[in-house]
């Protein structure tokens, strides 16, 4: 074991190096304590933030073009559009809850590497499950609310749909669907998936030493 | 402002960690602790201490930016994570398991550079800040050796080299003394495999 005997040398050797180089002062700690930090779950709480920021101004965007368009909203599309918003602010609040309830800090490495890990995938499902759903649900029943006005306006119902209209209406439905699968499964991949994948390596590594 | 030791920081055995302060301050007032005395002992704490968290940074990054951010992380996480130390560890061994925590669960966009690179990029920026080439041959091959290792072999090889004991790397990294002594035998190989073309 000499060799490693002669890395610990080494690693004094440089950690003294390290240690006269790199010197925080109290201002510095104090300016580092009113940043924000960069860890998985801060930027995943700050693209939350972002993305009901977006949908809130999508909501205004959305009632001012009906305001401006003088559109009246029958009781039906009221409802419609209020269990959305109740499915989009429970759809926050449980990704909210389910990131939050991990700290980091708490325990040793086994335990927050477990419990990041089972965060992020609960988190990515969760994720993936809702807006594979949502999306489409949404975006289908504009369709459907635009088709039954054209509809209204021609003085017909949907029991005159012609067969070929239902086809197309229905595979565009599930073209819809599976793209807006596709596309938040890359959106997701892109943002979390090797991190995701690092923390899984690592948990399941400490696992294993466990049990050998 | 009054400065902490190593010393006295590390005696502290008291459930709440900024109790600690009146220990070492004359005993003018019970009144609670402010914000301003939290953040001044907090602070004399990070310098006496900041050796560890650079050891820490300097193990797990590459760039000088990202070690920046990761020990800027580290002092944020340790900051919030202020209440959880109880006195019942030694507070290294509390800052070490916060650190690895945070450095070990860092977010990663991207994946790691090749081996290759790595070692380029760490020769260069040693050879800047070493003047004497043989120690910085010789850092570049420690640096080249914990390189091939995983996050978590970093981490438990760091511990080594600091000459922590198998119960205190088995407290900071969740696994029984013995399973430590296993994966340290295993790290001990890994690395005499690497090192050995150096050393012979």
């Amino acid at each position: 074991m000499t060799e490693l005997d002669h890395l610990k040398q080494l690693w004094q050797e440089h950690t003294a190096v390290l240690e006269s180089q790199h010197q925080v002062s109290e201002a510095d700690i104090r300016t580092m304590l009113r940043n924000r930090t960069r860890t998985a779950l801060d930027k995943i709480n700050r693209s939350i933030v972002i993305e009901l920021l977006i949908l809130f101004c999508m909501g205004i965007g959305g009632g001012w073009f009906l305001w401006s368009q003088d559109q009246r909203l029958d009781p039906q599309e009221i409802r419609t559009l209020s269990w959305y918003a109740v499915l989009n602010i429970a759809f926050y609040a449980l990704k909210y809850y389910l990131l939050n309830r991990t700290d980091i800090t708490a325990g040793n490495l086994r335990h927050s590497l477990t419990s990041l890990r089972r965060t992020l995938g609960g988190y990515m499902t969760l994720y993936l499950v809702v807006l594979t759903l949502l999306v489409p649900l949404s975006s289908i029943s504009g369709l459907i609310t635009g088709f039954q006005m054209g509809l209204t306006e021609d003085g017909r119902t949907w029991a005159d749909v012609s067969p070929k209209a239902w086809a197309i209406l229905i595979g565009v439905g599930i073209a819809y669907t599976a793209l807006s699968y596709l596309l938040v499964r890359w959106y997701l991949w892109a943002m979390y998936g090797v991190h995701y994948q690092e923390i899984k390596r690592c948990a399941t590594e400490l696992e294993e030493a466990r049990l050998d | 402002m009054r400065t902490y030791t190593t010393m006295e920081y590390a005696s502290y055995s008291q459930p709440h960690w900024v109790s600690g302060i009146y220990r070492t301050e004359p005993p003018i007032t019970h009144l609670p602790v402010s914000d301003l005395q939290e953040s001044q002992a907090f602070t004399a704490m990070i310098i006496a201490h900041q050796a560890l968290i650079h050891k820490v940074c300097g193990i797990y990054t590459e760039h000088p930016e990202d070690r920046r951010d990761l020990f800027q992380d580290i002092v944020l996480q340790l900051w919030r994570a202020r209440e959880s130390w109880r006195g019942e560890a030694k507070l290294s061994t509390w800052m070490y398991r916060v650190a690895l925590n945070t450095a070990i669960s860092r977010f990663r966009k991207e994946k790691r550079l090749p081996r290759h690179q790595d070692i380029t990029l760490l020769a260069t920026q040693l050879a800047d800040t070493a003047p004497d080439p043989d120690l910085d041959e010789k850092r570049t091959m420690l640096y080249k050796a914990i390189n091939h290792l995983s996050e978590v072999e970093k981490g438990v090889t760091m511990l080594y080299l600091e000459e922590h004991s198998y119960e205190e790397i088995s407290e900071i990294i969740g696994i029984t003394p013995n399973h430590v002594g296993v994966l340290i035998n295993r790290i001990k190989a890994k690395l005499r495999k690497i090192l050995s073309p150096h050393l012979s």
